[in-house]
């Protein structure tokens, strides 16, 4: 029978750290992705993602089985890009120094949709400000509720709702004026 | 219906809490209105996009250069506090049962103790203790209350009860920590 991953928690706690790898092949997609919507480019995601998986082996006896695993690696994660973004003051990016994806993620259909409409959805969500672009990805991505957004990111509720709601339009503003060829930035 | 409320009911549409009855009412406003109709597409297609992703696996060789980073860790001390609290509860759970016990059946015990020669000098000395204690408790209630000895059976009691209050006590304090493992909101670092 397959472990549940408290019982792995609890293992590895108990000292057995090969057993990681484990929760590294369940989560590492999950992690990624997240954190590929996030920054600029595969490379930052790949060492982001490494350093998010430190932290998470680090705190791992912080963890509250309270909450699903999967919700605690996501805070970890979100809070992780905040710190690094904020270090690293990128909020401003310009539609065109995103046009380019991440080589792996260029299948021929990809190739045909980018010329098809200059800019995708994940070019617009890199445009966006952290504080819109973490909670959207979160709920539309992640399908958290906004109560486990305002929990992860410690903003009230009524926040959340707002910047959701407000990043939504920002995301729709962007996407139709690359339709109408223009370059955008925020 | 205006553009503002329509907006509003768009977000409802994005959050898939839009009712039927609202939905007609958005069609109607989308059918007459251009610009909420090329709105909605484009917020429609955002939609499609986010629940047609997936999820996207690291490049080749992650694992191994996670493990490596974690093997080259200086051994990680996990303080858990759950299982200190857990060892202080059971502790002074299990002392205060004992005493409980001891106090209760103080009289037995310490007659069949002194039944064993081994202890018999011991136990014979904290009987005179014992009977001391009596007698100056039993001289003081002949004082105030004429041979009833009320005061002596309540002070008996009240150790007993105090120590049997401590045990339930700790035993709710330690079964607290296996309901709520660790009920401490997660904030922010
Ligand atoms: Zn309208």
């Amino acid at each position: 029978m397959q472990k549940s991953d408290y019982e792995i928690i609890q293992e590895i706690l108990g000292g057995n750290k090969d057993l990681f790898s484990e929760l590294l092949s369940r989560y590492k997609a999950l992690v990624f992705s997240v954190v590929l919507r996030m920054v600029n480019n595969s490379e930052e995601a790949n060492d982001l993602s490494q350093e998010i998986f430190i932290k998470i082996y680090k705190n791992l006896d912080k963890y509250n089985n309270e909450y699903k695993f999967s919700t605690w690696v996501i805070r970890i994660a979100t809070n992780h890009i905040i710190d690094y973004r904020r270090k690293k003051k990128q909020d401003v990016v310009s539609i065109d120094e995103l046009t380019s994806e991440p080589s792996f993620l260029s299948t021929p259909e990809s190739e045909y949709l980018k010329k098809e409409r200059k800019v995708t959805l994940n070019d617009a969500l890199k445009a966006l400000p952290d504080i819109y672009k973490v909670p959207i990805v979160l709920y539309h991505q992640e399908n958290l509720s906004y109560q486990e957004i305002a929990d992860i990111t410690g903003e009230s509720l009524s926040k959340i709702k707002n910047r959701i709601f407000r990043g939504r339009k920002l995301l729709k503003d962007i996407l139709i004026k690359s339709k109408e060829g223009e370059i955008c930035e925020l | 219906m205006n553009c503002e409320r329509a907006n509003e009911l768009i977000m409802k549409y994005m959050d898939g809490t839009i009712t039927e009855n609202e939905a007609i009412q958005l069609n109607l406003h989308i059918n007459e209105c251009q610009t909420c109709k090329e709105e909605f597409a484009v917020y429609d297609s955002i939609l499609e996009e986010f629940e047609s992703f997936k999820y996207v696996e690291p490049p080749k060789g992650f694992d191994e250069a996670v493990m490596e980073k974690i093997h080259a860790l200086p051994d990680v001390s996990y303080i858990n506090e759950k299982s200190v609290y857990r060892t202080i509860y059971s502790v002074f759970t299990a002392l205060f049962a004992f005493a409980f016990f001891l106090w209760t059946f103080k009289a037995p015990l310490l007659n069949m103790l002194g039944k064993n020669p081994l202890f018999s000098e011991k136990v014979n000395q904290l009987f005179s203790v014992f009977a001391k204690h009596n007698f100056a408790i039993n001289s003081v209630n002949l004082e105030i209350n004429s041979g009833f000895n009320i005061t002596n059976m309540l002070l008996s009691n009240a150790v007993a009860i105090a120590l049997a209050l401590l045990t339930a006590f700790f035993s709710y304090k330690l079964y607290r920590t296996y309901k709520y493992m660790g009920r401490q909101k997660n904030k922010r670092q």
